[in-house]
């Protein structure tokens, strides 16, 4: 009888953290990766530019720090009880890291704006701080688990990579001030945004998704012999890319060929996913989640391209890789967190407001609370704003860089829009109820 | 064959079956159901109820909840019910799939001795700590979260006094326990072998 729970009072079963512990987070990722949206419009000529510059570092923390990896701390706060069965090890360590890491990232954000050196390092500091926090919160969280399958392994690696990308960041950081690091500043960034993207945030979508997709699409993980393969493939093929990017070596493409399988067992594993779902219809999270997966597909083309070295002229592979990096920031991973948020919000808002008031009243699904009409429009902005900026980068056409930011500066308004919807179910007074209908006699 | 009112609304009627039920494809019939006397056959045809959508389960285990050791269960159904397999292995049942034609199946699952006990849910022993005879069945299973909960806490006030829920889920349903304890309910949940869960809820 595993972890049977006989009775109301004994072993406590885990639980879930109070609302605004991940809430807080996810609202300032929100607010960053709109905000981070709307600024695109205005940073056309800096797109057109090399990417290794303050403006275009500013933005692409705004969305690594403030957008992404705030959205994935929020997230492991409210799904490891759910996912991995398990209860936070501290609520409140969670709240101080929460202020700690807010003003670490603008400060961060707005010296690398100004380029003021000793300012950034500050920032990257308090950051530093945050993540440490986080570390030791998720750590004794994780410490608690009664097995390690698939999913907490990625979650345990995963932050293995975050506080390594951390602390490169900051010797980066401390690096703009005391030059100790010999110069090789683009080897520097690609080994720093690779251990970032892949094993930092892809890690962690990867082990979420094997739990979530499934769960999400009415399916089930049939194998996880090929999601242990992808597990350990990606491993090893991340420390080799990164020890071979920072010291520029023509090993990179074997390490590059080692991540491109991984993805593809993990691309293979979530067709199998779908292929067996009990729900043939995609909603707008899931539909989000299969174009980030077709486009992590493209990414991981164009990054095993980019690794070989084999492009005409320097300036192509610069845009190329500028392309590359923008693909993958927005088409994979910011489309894979808003799918997974339109289904993760409406949840977690659902649970706070109606789950006392089931079978006492009549309250909407959680379903339904995302709505239809915002997130149709949102779909569609994001991804016409995603090819074009893409494109546009590739190829140096300010044309459609400004098409494609203010369509993305547009996406960003309508995903505001359909939070904030989410967000007014908090608020009884916004989102009341039909009239009072006794459902059941029930005591309470 | 039976036809469906002779199984209407979950009740059981014991009813005369042939002797021989040679299969027109796949394995022979084992020879524990060869010459069943008819008091020891139980038919549920459902195929009428999942042509109008309704959801089987509870109907099926309410019935099989309700056999005798020595009886064993007929089911008529449209398609094959592969899930329902391991449900039933679980409490110890082997089955016989017999495709008699286009969406009509019939498969007989029986206590064999030998059969069940080679499968690894029956080894372990996992029928129910508590009777569940009596118990309203909320299969909650093949529902996105947080729809196991919204079905458990609805079928709650069906609880008669002395009475049970037994819900079943695909994971543990870990959000709900605060929702029972604040009702007043004790509960207990078991991890099948088959990979679901159990969680038994009274009063």
């Amino acid at each position: 009888m595993a972890g049977s729970k006989p009775g109301s009072g004994n072993s406590a079963p885990a639980r879930l953290p109070s609302l605004w512990v991940p809430l807080r987070y996810f609202v300032t990722a929100q607010v960053a990766f709109v905000t981070a949206m709307l600024w695109a419009p205005w940073q056309v000529s800096n797109l057109l530019d090399f990417y290794y510059q303050g403006h275009d570092l500013a933005l692409t923390h705004l969305l690594t720090l403030g957008w992404i990896t705030m959205t994935i701390m929020g997230a492991s706060f409210q799904l490891v009880p759910v996912a991995l069965e398990t209860t936070l090890w501290s609520e409140r360590l969670a709240c101080w890291q929460y202020w700690i890491m807010l003003f670490g990232v603008a400060i961060m954000v707005s010296h690398f704006w100004i380029g003021h050196h000793e300012g950034l390092a500050f920032g990257a500091g308090l950051v530093l701080v945050a993540v440490i926090l986080f570390l030791i919160n998720m750590g004794r969280t994780l410490w608690q688990l009664p097995h390690w399958d698939i999913v907490g392994r990625h979650m345990a690696a995963a932050l293995v990579y975050l506080a390594s990308t951390v602390i490169m960041g900051n010797l980066m950081a401390l690096d703009k001030i005391f030059d100790f690091l010999g110069g090789q500043v683009l080897s520097t960034i690609h080994a720093h945004a690779h251990l970032a993207g892949i094993g930092w945030v892809t890690m962690m979508i990867f082990g979420a998704s094997y739990k979530l997709i499934p769960m999400f699409s009415l399916s089930e993980l049939r194998d996880e012999r090929l999601a242990y393969w992808e597990f350990w493939l990606l491993q090893v093929g991340l420390a080799g890319l990164y020890v071979t990017l920072l010291l520029h070596s023509s090993w990179a493409t074997l390490f590059a060929l080692l991540i491109a399988t991984a993805v593809g067992l993990f691309l293979w594993t979530m067709r199998d996913v779908m292929r067996v779902r009990r729900r043939p219809r995609l909603d707008w999270g899931l539909r989000h989640a299969m174009i980030a997966m077709t486009t992590l597909a493209i990414v991981t083309i164009l990054g095993l391209w980019l690794s070989t070295g084999w492009v005409p002229s320097e300036e192509l592979a610069a845009r190329l890789a500028f392309g590359y990096g923008i693909l993958a920031l927005l088409g994979w991973i910011s489309a894979m967190i808003i799918g997974l948020m339109y289904k993760i919000i409406p949840f977690l808002v659902w649970h706070h407001r109606y789950s006392d008031l089931i079978g006492l009243r009549s309250v909407p699904p959680a379903a339904q609370i995302l709505g239809e009409s915002t997130p149709r429009m949102e779909f569609w902005l994001l991804y016409a704003g995603i090819a074009m900026t893409v494109t546009g980068v590739i190829f140096a056409s300010w044309l459609l860089l400004q098409v494609g930011t203010l369509a993305l500066a547009l996406a960003g308004l309508t995903f505001a829009v359909a939070v904030c919807r989410i967000y007014c179910h908090l608020v009884p007074r916004l989102t009341p109820l039909p009239d009072a209908q006794i459902v059941g006699s029930m005591l309470r | 064959m039976t036809n469906e009112s002779s199984c209407h609304e979950g009740h059981v009627r014991p009813t005369p079956e042939p002797k021989s039920c040679d299969t027109p494809t796949g394995t022979p019939m084992p020879d524990v159901l060869r010459d069943l006397p008819d008091d020891r056959v139980v038919i549920l045809d459902i195929r009428e109820h999942v042509r109008g959508g309704e959801e089987p389960f509870q109907r099926i285990m309410q019935t099989v909840m309700s056999l005798r050791d020595d009886q064993v269960l007929k089911l008529c159904n449209i398609f094959e019910p592969v899930p329902l397999y391991a449900a039933l292995a679980q409490r110890g049942f082997a089955h016989w799939t017999q495709r008699r034609g286009p969406e009509d199946w019939c498969i007989m699952f029986y206590r064999a001795g030998s059969e069940a006990a080679t499968s690894p849910a029956s080894s372990t022993s996992s029928r129910p700590a508590e009777p569940v005879g009596d118990a309203i069945v909320v299969d909650a299973r093949g529902l996105e979260p947080p729809q196991p909960m919204a079905k458990i806490l609805e079928n709650l006030p069906r609880i008669a006094a002395g009475g049970k829920i037994l819900a079943i889920t695909d994971r543990r349903p870990m959000l709900l326990y605060p929702k029972l304890e604040e009702r007043g309910f004790v509960f207990s949940t078991e991890e099948t072998t088959h990979g679901w869960f159990e969680t038994r809820i009274w009063k």
